[in-house]
């Protein structure tokens, strides 16, 4: 009985490890580049002309 | 639509999501045009000071100096280059005797571990926007870009220009100088710019007057500084796509047997079958020999850089940013004091004459009610009869910016004018549309009010203002004419 519930505890926890390493993989993944690259956000604007606001 | 607040708020907003956020503008900041007329240069300076104040804030990396921004002139830029927090960038407006830059030709920015280089240039044109004394001249890019980007070789990981050129130039500057990797143009073209690739450089712009904003977002491998190729993929896409036009075909034919024996009789029907399975072949030897390579690049992704972009136009819902609310609310109200108290000169100046209704052959709207009361009814019911409400409503009456588009007969007058008229025509009233109407009054057969055309609708709905304008739906919408 003793071995079985240790077998299903480890089972759990293995599984729980698993999905918990490939969730925070992707999320990495996601946020960080890959090595050797930069993420870098360029915010551009041009010809305002002196459009502080719409005038009305 | 646009406005410095609601800009303000989507580069704040979009720093908080973002590590590395560059801001950048490419130049045309200050002014509309290339010149000022002298009783409109107060006003206009103001709001290039407040524009400053609002860019400082906001913490812009750098500016490129147009032609534009010298229309006050050479001095002011140069005392409003002290007040900015940012460099204004220009390599080829230089002195004419010793030949050094007036402003910075490029400067040197670290963002996420990556040194970026960003070099100015100024727009060639007219040498009379700049006057003898200021002993300036605008040189071709030719002159002095090699230089620059030798400057700053081996320095830099990424290389950007801000380019007043057209467009065809700034083209050109990406076919001989691959070193550049992102040219963010201004002026040439209305609308937003999707980026295109030319070599290994990017262009890309928005539209005019503060109507969007542009965010791109980079993936840069310093190592490589090269973009990705998107052209060989798209490339690959479009000859399966043939493929499958060209199998379906084929197949229309087959359906009937084997073509050399169905179309044996018709030699000109063999040949076409017989021209479209040759090229079913080539097709077919192009698509291996093209997945092989995509291959290659996918294996080696990571070597490239890659992008994507995304423009914001800024409606009218989006939020106003309240420090940069406040530079602009401070700056409107300067502008408008500084109208008033030339109204106020105006009208005690030494003539003692009263200067209101100055525009002598307008007679204002009102005039026109005894012989076209339906007319003028409607007329009342557009958004024309309340064009001047909306400044007053803002407290911009007093700006020689926006009056023209504001009031009736904007193309006679002149800033001072503007300020002065008669209240009877502060809207867009009949003769805005009809021109000058005192003499048809006086003798209404002889003298006839003009009809409008497109151009007199553009005058002020114009790409700039209102990108959407269709004449044709607005005449049927305003027409005056009873039936």
């Amino acid at each position: 009985m003793n071995k079985l519930f240790f077998l299903l505890l480890t089972l759990l926890v293995s599984i729980t490890l698993t999905i918990t390493t490939e969730a925070d993989e992707k999320k990495s993944a996601e946020s960080n580049p890959p090595k050797g690259s930069h993420d870098i956000t360029i915010f551009f604007s041009n010809d305002v002309r002196g459009e502080i606001e719409p005038c009305g | 639509m646009g406005g410095l607040p609601k800009k303000a708020q989507q580069l704040e907003n979009l720093r908080k999501k973002k590590n590395g956020v560059l801001a950048l503008d490419s130049g045309a900041l200050l002014f509309k045009e290339e010149k000022i007329q002298p009783d409109q240069i107060q006003q206009l300076t103001a709001t290039a000071q407040g524009i400053v104040s609002a860019y400082n804030r906001m913490s812009f990396a750098a500016v490129g100096v147009a032609r534009q921004d010298l229309a006050a002139g050479l001095p002011f830029l140069l005392s409003l280059q002290h007040k900015s927090d940012f460099p204004w960038l220009s390599a080829n407006l230089v002195n004419r005797t010793h030949g050094k830059p007036y402003f910075k030709p490029h400067t040197l920015l670290s963002m996420a571990g990556v040194n970026i280089g960003v070099i100015g240039l100024t727009g060639q044109g007219p040498e009379s926007l700049l006057p003898e004394k200021d002993n300036a001249v605008i040189l071709p890019w030719e002159d002095v870009l090699p230089k620059e980007i030798s400057q700053l070789k081996g320095r830099v990981d990424l290389l950007i220009l801000l380019s007043n050129l057209p467009s065809s130039t700034n083209k050109k500057i990406a076919e001989t100088h691959p070193e550049i990797h992102l040219i963010l143009q201004g002026g040439s073209t209305s609308g937003n710019l999707v980026p295109e690739r030319i070599n290994n450089t990017l262009i890309t712009q928005v539209e005019q007057q503060g109507k969007s904003i542009g965010i791109l977002e980079v993936r840069w491998n310093k190592q490589t500084k090269k973009w990705e190729d998107a052209g060989a993929e798209n490339l690959l896409l479009e000859k399966k796509n043939e493929l499958d036009r060209l199998g379906w075909q084929i197949g229309r034919y087959l359906k009937t047997g084997d073509p050399k024996l169905v179309f044996k009789d018709k030699p000109d029907v063999l040949a076409a079958y017989e021209s479209m399975a040759r090229q079913h072949e080539r097709l077919n030897q192009e698509i291996a020999r093209l997945t092989v390579e995509q291959n290659t690049r996918n294996a080696n992704r990571t070597q490239f850089s890659s992008y994507s972009h995304h423009f914001e136009t800024m409606r009218k819902e989006l939020p106003d940013n309240p420090a940069v609310r406040a530079i602009v609310d401070a700056t409107t109200t300067e502008v408008n004091r500084i109208g008033k108290a030339a109204v106020k000169a105006r009208i005690s100046d030494s003539s003692g004459k009263n200067q209101e209704g100055i525009s002598e052959n307008y007679a204002g709207s009102n005039a026109c009610t005894s012989c076209h009361a339906p007319q003028f009814a409607k007329w009342r019911g557009t958004q024309h009869a309340t064009a001047y409400d909306t400044l007053e409503a803002k407290g911009q009456q007093f700006n020689v910016q926006c009056l023209p588009c504001h009031v009736t007969g904007p193309a006679a007058q002149t800033g001072q004018e503007m300020l002065a008229l008669a209240h009877d025509l502060r809207q867009v009233g009949c003769e805005s549309c009809h021109g000058p109407c005192r003499a048809h009054i006086l003798q209404p057969t002889d003298a006839k009010a003009e009809r409008p055309t497109m151009a007199t609708c553009q005058r002020c709905h114009s790409g700039d203002h209102d990108d959407r304008f269709n004449f044709f739906e607005a005449l049927s919408r305003l027409r005056c004419r009873s039936d």
